[in-house]
């Protein structure tokens, strides 16, 4: 089991998400930077869809009662088990009655706390992810609260060789992940989010004006921007006339222009169909940098074709595969 | 299996952290433990006690390299380094990273002190046992 010691309003059980109900109106849900959730999930050892705890508000402490091994991906919060500091990105081994802490990350925005063997709550519709706008899935399907004790699918220790340090992995923002994020938009100091972006259906619909502000504005990520959707700061984008719209199917990621002109990027608990204009679409493999977004940052977006978007997937399939099969996971299964 | 064979990796044996190792070859296997009398962990304690002893009239400790890799003094996370010049490292305290392609080990201080020399540059190459850092020992540990 897992005692929840202390936690914020936000925490809660994701795993890869809930996919194939989009058609009868249940969102995607799962965690928001599937990165750092494959990772954490990598680095134990564990099947790629275990649940994992998200943690978007910190300081976050849980108590073990049994011995396993545990990973802290994401966000570069402090990490303490009992006295003892290890660094982010880090798979370390827990034993019964120690207490792990996560205080306010120095960057990024969510971490993800990995057990061996995977948080084991109920599976709804095929997933452990919690749907907190429905109130379905997870642990009891609302955010974990103090008191709170999960079961988790504990695996015995890891092997000898893994000692009581663990290890890391660099975390995958920096390296060639860095140097992508230089060509997205970093290369002139920019210290904010950059994310590519396909052509919505209905960017022609927007003055050339706003339809260039898109990629050239620096978008100020505002305090009321959640799992549901991002809702962004900056110059007001206009349509060249009003048009009206049914409401159709939508996915995380789109970037949606209400009548007040500011947008709104869609994110996994998004409700599935929508009727306003879509300026562009966050391509998926970039989700993740929105959300190790900090609310008040700064994100912009770099106009990319389908091609690039699909090579981004690859490439980020590439990278946890690397990982994956690494020598030193050999050591540690 | 030669006897100057074995003799030969107990010897290497003594002088590595290795607690135990086991060799196996066609029709015969090896297993070889060290004595639970010398302490586990990451550094060399064998080479620390030289040091004591050696550097005892200044005070001097050493923290070394747990690995072979690249030394980082900092996490690519987090832009301040671990330690640096002057501050004081704890028993336990991250000093540095050991970075072996996309995966990193840690460097612990195991006795505490002021960090003095730092021997190596961030993404200076190591070898397992280096000597990352010397320490200026606190004076009340030797009184």
């Amino acid at each position: 089991m897992i005692e929840i010691l202390s936690t914020g309003p936000l925490c809660s059980v994701q795993d890869a998400g809930r996919r194939g109900y989009r058609k009868l109106g249940v969102s995607v849900s799962g965690s928001m930077d599937s990165l750092a959730f494959r990772i954490g999930n990598v680095m134990l050892g564990n099947v790629a869809n275990a649940a994992s705890i998200e943690i978007t508000v910190f300081p976050f402490r849980v108590r073990f009662t049994a011995k396993t091994r545990t990973a802290v991906t994401g966000a570069a919060c402090g990490i303490f088990l009992d006295e003892k500091a290890f660094p982010p990105w880090w798979c370390f081994e827990v034993n019964p009655g120690q207490v792990l802490t996560l205080t306010p990350p120095s960057s990024g925005a969510r971490a993800y706390l990995a057990v061996g063997g995977g948080i084991d709550v109920p599976e709804v519709l095929g997933s452990r992810s919690t749907d907190i706008k429905v109130g379905f899935g997870g642990f009891e399907g609302r955010c974990l609260r103090k008191g709170d004790r999960l079961a988790a699918n504990f695996v015995a220790e890891g092997s000898a060789a893994s000692g009581s340090d663990g290890f890391g992995v660099v975390p995958p923002c920096k390296g060639e992940f860095e140097r992508e994020s230089a060509r997205l938009g970093n290369a002139d100091g920019h210290a904010g989010t950059c994310a590519r972006v396909l052509v919505g259906p209905e960017y022609d619909s927007f003055t050339g004006t706003s339809a260039d502000q898109l990629w050239n504005a620096d978008w100020t990520l505002t305090p009321d921007s959640n799992r549901i959707g991002y809702r962004l700061d900056g110059p007001t984008i206009d349509l060249k006339s009003p048009i009206e719209m049914l409401s159709h199917g939508i996915v995380p990621g789109v970037i949606q222009v209400p009548p007040y002109g500011k947008p709104i990027v869609m994110m996994l608990d998004g409700q599935t169909s929508g009727g306003y204009p879509k300026i562009g679409t966050v391509i998926e493999a970039d989700l993740w940098r929105l959300a190790q977004a900090a609310l008040g940052s700064k994100i912009r977006f770099r106009r990319v074709e389908i091609d690039e978007a699909v090579a981004a997937s690859v490439a980020q399939e590439k990278f946890i595969q690397s990982i994956a099969n690494s020598q030193w996971r050999a050591g540690w299964k | 299996m030669e006897i100057a064979f074995i003799a030969e990796l107990i010897q290497h044996l003594q002088q590595s952290t290795i607690e135990e190792m086991e060799l196996r070859g066609q029709g015969c296997a090896l297993r070889l433990k060290a004595e639970q009398t010398r302490p586990s962990g990451g550094a060399l304690p064998a080479s620390k006690s030289q040091t004591l002893d050696s550097d005892k009239q200044s005070n001097k400790l050493v923290i070394r390299a747990t690995a072979l890799g690249f030394f980082e003094n900092q996490h690519p996370s987090n832009e301040q380094p671990f330690v640096a010049q002057g501050s004081e490292a704890r028993v336990g305290d991250i000093v540095g990273l050991v970075r072996q392609g996309r995966f990193f080990s840690v460097v612990r201080a195991e006795t505490e002190g002021h960090i003095g020399s730092m021997l190596k540059q961030n993404g200076e190459t190591v070898a397992f046992g280096d000597v990352l850092f010397e320490l200026n020992a606190r004076e009340r540990s030797y009184t």
